[in-house]
């Protein structure tokens, strides 16, 4: 890998860090997705300095050529794994907004029809 | 001396502006004592108004859910909160005949049944649907009837009824997501011990508007039935296993 990569991987891995502490920071990222993606900043940076280590195992334990086809088979089967996550994550939200749809809906009725109750008396 | 039973007679409605008046005249028009609630699934024309007009009481979805199962959802929860012995689902769309809700209600009445079905197949009358749609409810029918043990024939149709031990298992007992499929309410009600059957009736086309089942729901409607009957397979046990807390 040359010195470049590297360089862009080190500040690829920077970038996540810096829009993850700013996502913190809002309110907009809860804490079990934010270790999730500091986690992927990690490996970023371990792309760029632990090379010889990814190539090692590439070759020795799973029998690639080289470490970039491990890191690419990583990095996809992340990538599915965790659209799955999220789309059962999305699933579970979408039940809960029914859920919440219904009991908001038949709330409002008992409201409405203890304040025609009350107006009445 | 026994009180009369409650029953409710729960009117699905969705942008049904056009329909809806001519539903409620017919429901007023044959009023046998039961009371009458607008299921809005947050239409966005003049259903509620009108509804609320009738003097009928309109619960509204504050946004528009997108599904059937959402607003069945939603009439149970009110079944359930307002104690009602039947639940009797009926379209706004002005498809279904009110002449016929005690045919529909009677066998809950009975205690013969705790899920009747009003199918437009058995005496074949009326509106029969398009072809395509025939065979997908052909297809559930047959599905149905060999999990349930019971010959059915319009497993789809959106005019039934529910006995109390349905209302306080949907409305209350099962707590996972309800599905834009009518199969699952048969075979889950199936599973905790309920009786279905089935009564004819005859259903008219729509008296005016658009249906909600245009050519993608054809496609994937019969898809995500198969992947809905084979969950509600998988969590036989579990189901059974509630039916004790009926």
């Amino acid at each position: 890998m040359n010195i470049s990569l590297k360089i862009a991987f080190i500040l690829a891995a920077l970038l996540v860090i810096y829009v993850v502490v700013k996502s913190i920071k809002k309110h907009s990222l809860h804490p079990s997705y934010a270790v999730l993606w500091i986690a992927v900043s990690l490996f970023l940076l371990s792309l760029a300095f632990l090379e010889t280590m990814y190539a090692y195992i590439a070759k020795t334990v799973f029998g690639l050529y080289g470490g970039d086809h491990l890191i690419y088979i990583s990095l996809i089967s992340f990538l599915l794994i965790y659209c799955f996550y999220l789309t059962t994550r999305i699933c579970q939200m979408a039940d809960r907004i029914s859920k919440l749809i219904s009991f908001a809906a038949v709330t409002d009725s008992e409201v409405a029809e203890l304040k025609k109750r009350s107006q009445s008396e | 001396m026994p009180t009369k039973p409650k029953v409710l007679i729960a009117v699905l409605s969705f942008n049904e502006a056009v329909n809806i008046e001519f539903t409620l005249k017919d429901l007023s028009n044959h009023n046998f004592g039961y009371d009458i609630v607008v299921i809005d699934d947050g239409s966005n024309d003049k259903t509620a108004a009108i509804a609320k007009l009738h003097g009928i009481p309109v619960v509204s979805h504050c946004i528009n859910s997108g599904n059937y199962s959402n607003a069945a959802m939603t009439y149970f929860l009110y079944a359930y909160r307002n104690g009602y012995d039947v639940l009797c689902q009926f379209d706004g769309d002005g498809q279904h005949s009110a002449a016929q809700l005690k045919s529909i209600v009677n066998p809950i009445l009975a205690g013969s049944s705790d899920v009747v079905i009003g199918s437009r197949f058995i005496e074949k009358k009326g509106f029969q649907s398009f072809f395509l749609r025939r065979v997908g409810i052909a297809m559930f029918s047959k599905i149905d009837s060999n999990i349930t043990g019971t010959n059915l024939t319009d497993v789809t149709s959106g005019f039934r009824s529910y006995s109390r031990k349905v209302i306080h298992f949907f409305g209350h007992t099962y707590k996972q997501e309800l599905y834009d499929n009518t199969s699952q309410f048969l075979l889950i009600t199936h599973y905790i011990g309920g009786k279905i059957s089935e009564v004819p009736i005859e259903m008219r086309p729509r008296q005016g508007g658009a249906s909600l089942f245009d050519i993608w729901k054809s496609i994937t409607f019969p898809l995500k039935g198969l992947v809905i009957v084979l969950g509600c397979i998988l969590q036989k046990e579990k189901l059974r296993g509630k039916s004790s807390l009926l």
